[in-house]
């Protein structure tokens, strides 16, 4: 009688997570054995099982399309500001990379050229790495100086846009 | 078996595809996302905050949340969990603001259960058809802690399965099942007390 009794709670215990499809195997076979025995707990389980079907039937909240289209215009807004930041942050390390290249790659010329034009003004200097010196500063600040008026300029078209 | 073994290739490929382009950070795929999943998102906010307005604004954020995040996405995790969870953490932020009481998870309560299983006689909910059962339905989940609202509403509603309720509400899996029975007793609990008279016990068949 106890055994049966305990069968009895352990069954009602498992009817909800029995509908929610959580239970293992073996307890659903345990569950199924004595709901074929038990014409209580047959219909506790149809009950249970009903809940669980109006659960699953419950109408949808449709999505009102006005909100559904504001989260597509600031999402899309977001990412194309982070693409243009990405474009950006590239665009700035090729420049680095280029200036620096160009600062490099034309020094040789700068100083063959120099010499001549030192010799004929008759300019010394003290030391080749204050030209180098000079010739980056200058060469960086006149790159500084365009970057300057470009972002100005993008930042007025992007005014009047 | 030949468009078997096709849909079993085709699955996977188009999963990936779809994680890449979000990791790229491509707006299309934000924007199939969206369109895929606005009703489903909608309903689940709505079912957790209760105020269409509230869950408006919720909608918002998920999807700025979800266009932020984008590019770190995990491919190993489901689009759906990852989604359900950044909605669910700003519905969860929103309540802990807004109503603190809400978050106290309830103890099961031992009474109600007893008073459930003592009767199964025909029941009064018979009598209720149609809307007014849903409507009944409806409030008697938001009235759940916010806690079993969720499990509830991504098991029946959304269908998850339990290993993706687990991933969206990171807790594990035994978690799960326990909040669920909990749940779904609480969830009787209230229909019986809304039952006119309230004697009678069960959601009979219509």
């Amino acid at each position: 009688m106890n055994k049966k009794l305990s069968e009895h709670e352990i069954s009602r215990e498992r009817m909800a997570l029995a509908v929610a499809g959580a239970l293992d195997e073996s307890e659903e076979r345990t569950l199924t054995a004595h709901l074929a025995s038990c014409q209580d707990c047959a219909v506790e389980f149809d009950h249970w099982r009903e809940l669980a079907g109006a659960m699953r039937r419950l109408p949808t909240p449709q999505a009102p399309p006005a909100m559904v289209e504001r989260a597509r215009t600031q999402m899309v807004a977001h990412l194309m500001e982070r693409t243009e930041q990405r474009a950006n942050h590239r665009a700035m390390a090729w420049l680095l990379l280029f200036a620096w290249t160009t600062t490099l790659a034309t020094w040789p010329i700068l100083r063959f050229v120099s010499s001549g034009v030192a010799s004929f003004l008759d300019v010394s200097f003290q030391h080749t790495w204050h030209l180098l010196i000079g010739y980056t500063i200058l060469s960086w600040l006149a790159a500084a100086g365009t970057a300057a008026i470009l972002g100005l300029r993008q930042r007025r078209e992007r005014g009047l846009a | 078996m030949i468009g078997h073994a096709a849909l079993a290739w085709e699955g996977p490929v188009a999963v990936d595809t779809e994680a890449v382009r979000l990791r790229r950070g491509d707006p299309q795929a934000l924007v199939s996302l969206l369109e895929r999943y606005q009703h489903r998102l909608y309903r689940f906010l709505v079912r957790m905050v209760h105020e269409p307005a509230t869950a408006e604004d919720l909608f918002q954020m998920t999807w700025m949340r979800v266009a932020e995040n984008a590019r770190r996405f995990d491919p190993n995790r489901g689009i759906e969990p990852w989604l359900f969870s950044i909605a669910r953490n700003l519905a969860i932020d929103y309540l802990r603001r807004a109503r603190p009481e809400s978050l106290d998870e309830p103890l099961p309560s031992g009474d109600s259960r007893a008073e459930m299983i003592a009767g199964n006689q025909a029941s009064a909910l018979e009598m209720l058809m149609g809307k007014q059962r849903t409507n009944r339905l409806v409030s008697a989940i938001g009235e759940l802690s916010p806690n079993y609202c969720e499990v509830i509403t991504l098991r029946f509603e959304e269908e998850m399965k339990l290993e993706e309720i687990a991933e969206t509400l990171d807790i594990p899996l035994s978690t799960v099942k326990t909040r669920l029975r909990r749940a779904l007793d609480a969830l009787r609990g209230k229909l019986e007390h809304r039952l006119p008279g309230g004697e009678l016990p069960g959601w009979g068949p219509q």
